[in-house]
């Protein structure tokens, strides 16, 4: 735990969690819990990254394939997939992650800016920033982000949608 | 128009000049049809008085000059000063008109003024007075006669005396000095308090805040007529340095000269967040304001309890499975049954807590049609069955526009002129009659006229003329589907534009507000005899009967007003028409409908000899849908989609059911709409 205000200033805690192969990060402030994957509703006419909606507890919260979001590969749901609860401008919603690792406090000096070099697949609004640990990088989203964007993409995803069910049906 | 109240204040205000606004109106409306009705003179003139009274303490000057000017001429009419005619009604109505108009203006922010000095001279010289009684009644001040030569405005000022050192007698002077001030203006805040002064607990410095339409040199022209004061400085404040907490201390000054002041009293009884009903309010009925945001609140937690003490009811019927004749078992399932009846009984109860008369728009309507038809020169009387039926209050919202188009359409192109309906034999006065009343599951809302009814052809001639469709088409149509044309948009048969009406953006909106609402509207008409419009709305918005059934792995709910049967269907027995599977019902087609074509469900396989299909209705237009299994039926909580996922054609939203899973309900107009875009596309 903090000792002081200085140092909670300096330090933050991530949710660390892998999609595809690569590792992620997000602010365990919006995070609200992990669940284990389990019966998604589907919704029709949804953006393609938009899986459906499941009961938490009484509660009916939407959820969103987070590797489809960002563009990665997506391999089928395994034993380690798992649904981050987190918390988008005072709604709930589910990300689906391929895994998740830990929680890693990390000081805030420690987050490089996102250069375009390494942005790679993902769009840089959404990034936050990269941590460079020894042995691995981790890419610092900001969740907010990454799902009210959807709002905007929802039209044009529409169409993609549609296309892309249409060839997995083929 | 500056006021020193609290936001709070403000809203209760505002709910009250609705209120009293209203009761007004009805009364006024009443008094013309019973002029020596001194009962009713009563009343009215209690709800000037309470307006005028809780506007002037809010600091709205300009309603409270208007509403006294109002007061004034209803207090010659009940002490028979004067009597009741239609000149004075008429002048009262355009009162409250302006009110209205204020009331509008305040609520928007909009600081504009309202000259209302033409009005207040009208007024008084009906009565018989000379000009100058515009003025307000002294509730705020004892000011001279004559009205200040230029801008009397309330203007705030800071104030501070010093006392001379060489006074004895500082809580004297203290009281001289807040006397002489009350006099030319309102006290807001001072150091030291009222009480203070009482108790004597008085320094030699005094500060104020203070009100008033004096200029700075006649507030220091009257400060130093006290004597013994060192040191006077008045200096005009900035007017957002006001707003704030405190009670005026005029009003407890006032409190202790007994002035009569009733909307004093208000304030005193106001705590910060209620309100003492039985001063203000005209209603017999005792009620309770609640926010509604709290409602919601409690609402949505009775949701989740009943979808909690569903799947307990289903645990403890598996518990008896698994441990037959246990006695504990049989008290945990005894103690669930309990809870079922409270928790239903709980859901009902709040449920009515969200219902609310229709009375509440039907009210505005007789004054609405008295002026529609003094402007158009038709004579109509209105008729209303049914007000006390009640309906959710998001329902009477949204229907409250609609239905004032349609009535407005009533008398524009319905109701003929007195001569033209002589001609016809029918009686000179035409008939409007508005009526509600509940039918299983839903509220039925009628407007019928005794009009001229709708000319088919007519309507047949003017959707060719814009367009809308081709001969051709337009001769294929059967005579309800011609009705039904005037809900397209950009339908008017009128050539010009009545005052609202005949613009030909009316009925098409009406209809799309309504289905909104899970409602449908349908029209009736006999040449010469008049139109009926129907309107059918869900009783409420949150709770819904609703048939559960499977299709590709989903259970979806179809709501049960909507569903008319479901059948068991060969596949032998459906036709294919125009590349559209159908089947014979009782002599009509019925189009059958896939949903997990329209929904991307995944493709279905139906290969099977038999399968099920629901058939639901809308309006008039009826379609089967294919589902995999029947489940049954059930009451469902309605839950809406998450805020973050656009609103979906074709889904209401979901519900949690007792076994833990997740329904969608359907939107019956939506898959409708889905499946014509289908056809249209493919």
């Amino acid at each position: 735990m903090m000792d002081t205000k200085e140092e909670t200033a300096q330090e933050q805690q991530i949710t660390v969690f892998r999609l595809s192969d690569e590792i992620y990060g997000a602010d365990i402030r919006k995070v609200y819990e992990i669940i284990m994957l389990q019966k998604i509703t589907k919704i029709p006419r949804t953006p393609h990254f938009v899986e459906g909606i499941i009961n938490l507890r009484g509660k009916i919260i939407p959820v969103i394939d987070l590797r489809k979001r960002l563009r990665l590969s997506c391999k089928d749901f395994g034993e380690d997939t798992r649904i981050m609860v987190v918390d988008i401008g005072g709604n709930t919603a589910g990300a689906i992650v391929d895994e998740v690792s830990e929680v890693l406090s990390i000081s805030k000096t420690s987050v490089e800016p996102p250069s375009s070099l390494v942005a790679g697949t993902v769009e840089t609004e959404y990034l936050e920033g990269i941590i460079n640990q020894e042995d691995r990088l981790i890419i610092l989203l900001n969740i907010e982000k990454i799902l009210t964007e959807s709002e905007k993409e929802n039209l044009a995803d529409m169409d993609k949608s549609i296309t892309e069910v249409k060839d997995a049906e083929n | 128009m500056r006021t020193d109240a609290t936001p709070e204040e403000v809203k209760i205000f505002f709910e009250e000049l609705e209120e009293q606004t209203q009761a007004f109106e009805q009364g006024l409306l009443k008094l013309e049809k019973e002029p020596e009705n001194s009962e009713l003179i009563s009343e009215i003139f209690r709800c000037a008085h309470t307006l005028k009274g809780s506007s002037f303490t809010l600091g709205y000057s300009t309603i409270g000059k208007l509403t006294h000017c109002m007061e004034n001429l209803l207090d010659k009419l009940r002490n028979n000063e004067m009597k009741f005619n239609s000149d004075i009604a008429s002048i009262l109505l355009e009162g409250l008109d302006m009110l209205k108009l204020l009331k509008i203006h305040l609520e928007g922010g909009d600081e504009k003024e309202m000259d209302i000095e033409p009005f207040a001279g009208r007024i008084a010289l009906l009565c018989g007075d000379e000009k100058e009684n515009a003025r307000p009644a002294p509730l705020l001040s004892d000011e001279p006669k004559d009205a200040p030569e230029e801008n009397p405005e309330t203007k705030p000022y800071r104030i501070s005396v010093e006392i001379s050192s060489e006074c004895e007698e500082a809580a004297m002077r203290t009281s001289q000095i807040f006397s002489y001030l009350q006099d030319i203006g309102e006290i807001y805040k001072s150091i030291p308090t009222l009480e203070d002064v009482e108790k004597e607990n008085v320094g030699h410095y005094v500060e104020l805040v203070f009100l008033s339409e004096k200029k700075k040199e006649d507030i220091d022209e009257m400060l130093s007529i006290v004597p013994e004061l060192e040191k006077i400085n008045v200096m005009a404040l900035p007017e957002n340095e006001i707003v704030g907490q405190e009670k005026p201390v005029s009003e407890a000054v006032k409190e202790n000269k007994e002035k009569e002041a009733p909307a004093k009293q208000i304030k005193e009884e106001t705590a910060p967040v209620e309100k003492a009903p039985s001063i203000i309010s005209v209603a017999p009925t005792k009620s309770v304001r609640i926010d509604v945001e709290r409602l919601d609140a409690l609402m949505d937690l009775l949701g989740e309890l009943v979808i909690d003490r569903t799947r307990l009811s289903q645990l403890g019927m598996d518990l008896e499975n698994k441990y037959e004749g246990d006695t504990t078992v049989v008290s945990i399932n005894q103690t669930f049954e309990h809870l079922d009846r409270i928790t239903s009984e709980m859901h009902e109860q709040f449920m009515k807590t969200r219902l609310l008369p229709v009375e509440i728009i039907f009210n505005k309507f007789p004054r609405m049609l008295r002026d529609l038809s003094m402007k158009s020169k038709k004579k109509v009387s209105l008729q209303i069955h049914g007000a006390e039926t009640e309906l959710d209050r998001q329902i009477i919202d949204q229907i409250a526009d609609p239905l004032t188009h349609i009535l407005r359409n009533a008398i524009d192109h319905g109701i003929e002129h007195p001569s033209e309906r002589r001609n016809k034999g029918k009686q000179e006065e035409g008939t409007i009659v508005l009526s509600a009343r509940h039918e299983e599951g839903h509220i039925v809302i009628t407007v019928e006229d005794d009009g001229k009814g709708m000319n088919l052809d007519k309507i047949k001639e003017k959707a060719i003329a814009s367009g809308l469709l081709s001969k051709n088409a337009v001769e294929k149509l059967t005579d309800v589907e011609v009705l039904n044309l005037v809900f397209l948009p950009g339908f008017s048969t009128r050539e010009t534009a009545g005052e609202v009406s005949g613009r030909g953006v009316g009925m098409d909106i009406v209809k799309t507000n309504i289905e909104k609402l899970n409602g449908s509207i349908s029209v009736e008409t006999r040449v010469d005899r008049g139109t009926t419009l129907t309107l059918k709305l869900p009783l409420t918005l949150a709770i819904v009967k609703s048939l559960l059934v499977t299709l590709c792995e989903n259970i979806l709910a179809f709501p049960l007003f909507s569903v008319t049967e479901a059948l068991w269907i060969a596949r032998a027995e459906v036709k294919t028409v125009r590349r559209k599977e159908t089947i014979q019902l009782r002599g009509d087609v019925l189009p059958l409908l896939h949903l997990s074509e329209i929904f991307r469900f995944g493709k279905a396989i139906k290969n099977e000899e038999n399968f099920w299909v629901v058939v639901v209705s809308w309006a008039d237009k009826k379609a089967g849908i294919v589902v995999d299994s029947l489940i049954g039926d059930q009451e469902i909580v309605i839950k809406p989609l998450s805020p973050l996922i656009k609103r979906v054609d074709g889904v209401l939203g979901t519900a949690v059911l007792g076994s833990g899973d997740v329904a969608l309900i359907m939107d019956i107009p939506g898959i409708l709409k889905c499946a014509a875009e289908e056809t249209h596309a493919g």
